[in-house]
């Protein structure tokens, strides 16, 4: 085939996509690699972390009758994100417990001045 | 040898105090139908607070990164099968008959209810665990979560989560 | 260079690389299977890739030499002589030692990894491709699946736990 001829050949139908979806796929792989790779790292990081922790950790092993279960979070920034999420849910949890206090002490309130307004009449 | 004793059994103290219900829980209907959970192991604690920059969000005075350094250790259970919503709040209140927990909170409005009970060590809360109930109606059968969370949270760090809540 | 740029840069030429395979292997499915192994080594090199001036020749260039080198490993060994004096650029010649900071990306590993998401099972297959296919947040992929932030969370976990097992022995 000549060089004028190359032009002719016909690029197959979706192929820039399938290469598109190639190259997500190395991206993830390696993402996820690294990942591993940092969180790996940081565990065995954490095992030379003195004798203590390491008594504590054996120790914290051997009474706990049932086994522990496994971490559901591998990144400490998703687990992060995972505990202020929890903690802004606890939040509003309390908060319309709260409100409903500040609700019914409202209704004491109205109820106690209802009360004076008819010990006043009464008495005066 | 005598000191080592001691730290062993001091070890053994902390190990037994740790030991709270939110794990008993967690453990028992880890993998069921209709549940989902998330546990956020002491380890991954410690990575967490290594984390260089925790963002605060939400503002104000109250600092959240502050409050998640005292945790170590964290159990979320997200209940949607009818069965075992109210077998999971029979369990709490066994619990807390067994005078563990203190009840700190009661919220109920509707068909949502809260409870919120802690584990006290004179001024430190060493457990807090959260029940929040959800009545479905009809076919929906209802929904429950429970938080626990161990921790070595001075009870002045939780009136400030609660003083930001009223906000 | 990151994911978004690389296929700004890339991606639009892969229809000349195509062609360029094509002509020297006449086959379709052997001219795609070697435009992939070029975006692996291009992927695995692509921070030593901005200073390329023209990236239609330089791509050209390596896909060419890829697709000679299998043309001649194959069965035009014998016939080696001629095709050599084609020769214009030795592999050798380009940073494919690959830098440190990357992990190096095979071929076989994207397999596995596509085997791997297929094998999961919905809603972790969408869950899992939303987030790290099309760097969707949490918060939108809750929205999209009517599953909880946390819920999504805890599946997009479990994935890569799966994902990076499987990639393990790389």
């Amino acid at each position: 085939m000549k060089e004028k001829d190359i032009n002719e050949i016909e690029i197959p139908n979706g192929l820039e996509a399938e290469m598109s979806d190639f190259i997500d796929s190395m991206d993830a792989a390696e993402r996820v690699m690294a990942e591993e790779r940092r969180r790996k790292g940081a565990v065995r990081w954490s095992y030379v972390a003195g004798a203590a922790a390491t008594a504590a950790l054996l120790l914290t092993f051997l009474f706990r009758q049932p086994a522990m279960p496994e971490d559901t979070f591998t990144d400490p920034h998703e687990a992060y994100a995972c505990v202020e999420q929890a903690l802004a849910s606890i939040s509003e949890k309390m908060g319309s417990g709260v409100q409903q206090a500040r609700r019914a002490g409202d209704k004491i309130d109205a109820g106690t001045a209802k009360i004076k307004e008819l010990y006043n009449r009464k008495t005066n | 040898m005598k000191k080592t004793v001691i730290f062993i059994f001091a070890m053994f103290m902390a190990v037994a105090a740790f030991a709270q219900g939110g794990k008993e829980l967690y453990n028992k209907y880890l993998g069921k139908d209709g549940v989902s959970s998330v546990y956020i192991s002491p380890t991954m604690f410690e990575m967490i607070k290594q984390i260089p920059d925790i963002e605060i969000e939400g503002g104000g005075s109250f600092n959240l990164g502050e409050l998640i350094k005292t945790f170590d250790g964290m159990y979320i259970l997200d209940i949607e099968n009818a069965e075992f919503v109210s077998e999971v709040e029979k369990s709490v209140e066994a619990m807390v008959e067994k005078g563990r927990y203190k009840l700190l909170m009661e919220a109920v409005d509707g068909g949502s209810r809260v409870h919120i009970y802690i584990v006290q060590e004179g001024d430190t809360v060493r457990d807090f665990l959260m029940l929040a109930s959800e009545n479905g109606g009809g076919s929906d059968g209802g929904s429950t979560a429970v938080i626990s969370i161990s921790a070595k949270m001075a009870m002045s760090e939780l009136q400030k989560l609660l003083a930001s809540a009223m906000q | 260079m990151e994911r978004e740029d690389f296929k700004r840069v890339w991606l639009p030429l892969s229809g000349n690389f195509y062609r360029a395979a094509y002509l020297v292997l006449g086959s379709e499915q052997e001219a795609k299977d070697i435009l992939q192994d070029l975006y692996v080594k291009l992927w695995n090199i692509r921070s030593s890739l901005e200073n390329i001036d023209s990236p239609l020749a330089y791509g050209t260039r390596i896909i060419r030499n890829m697709a000679l080198d299998k043309v001649r490993s194959a069965s035009y060994r014998t016939r080696r002589v001629g095709v050599v004096a084609m020769e214009e650029l030795p592999l050798s010649d380009t940073p494919f030692q690959g830098s440190a900071e990357h992990g190096l990306i095979e071929k076989e590993m994207v397999l596995k990894l596509k085997q791997t998401i297929v094998g999961m099972q919905e809603p972790q297959r969408s869950v899992v491709q939303m987030r790290l296919f099309k760097d969707m947040d949490y918060a939108e992929i809750a929205r999209k699946t009517g599953l909880s932030q946390i819920n999504v969370r805890v599946i997009v976990s479990r994935g890569k736990k799966m994902i990076a097992r499987a990639l393990s022995e790389y």
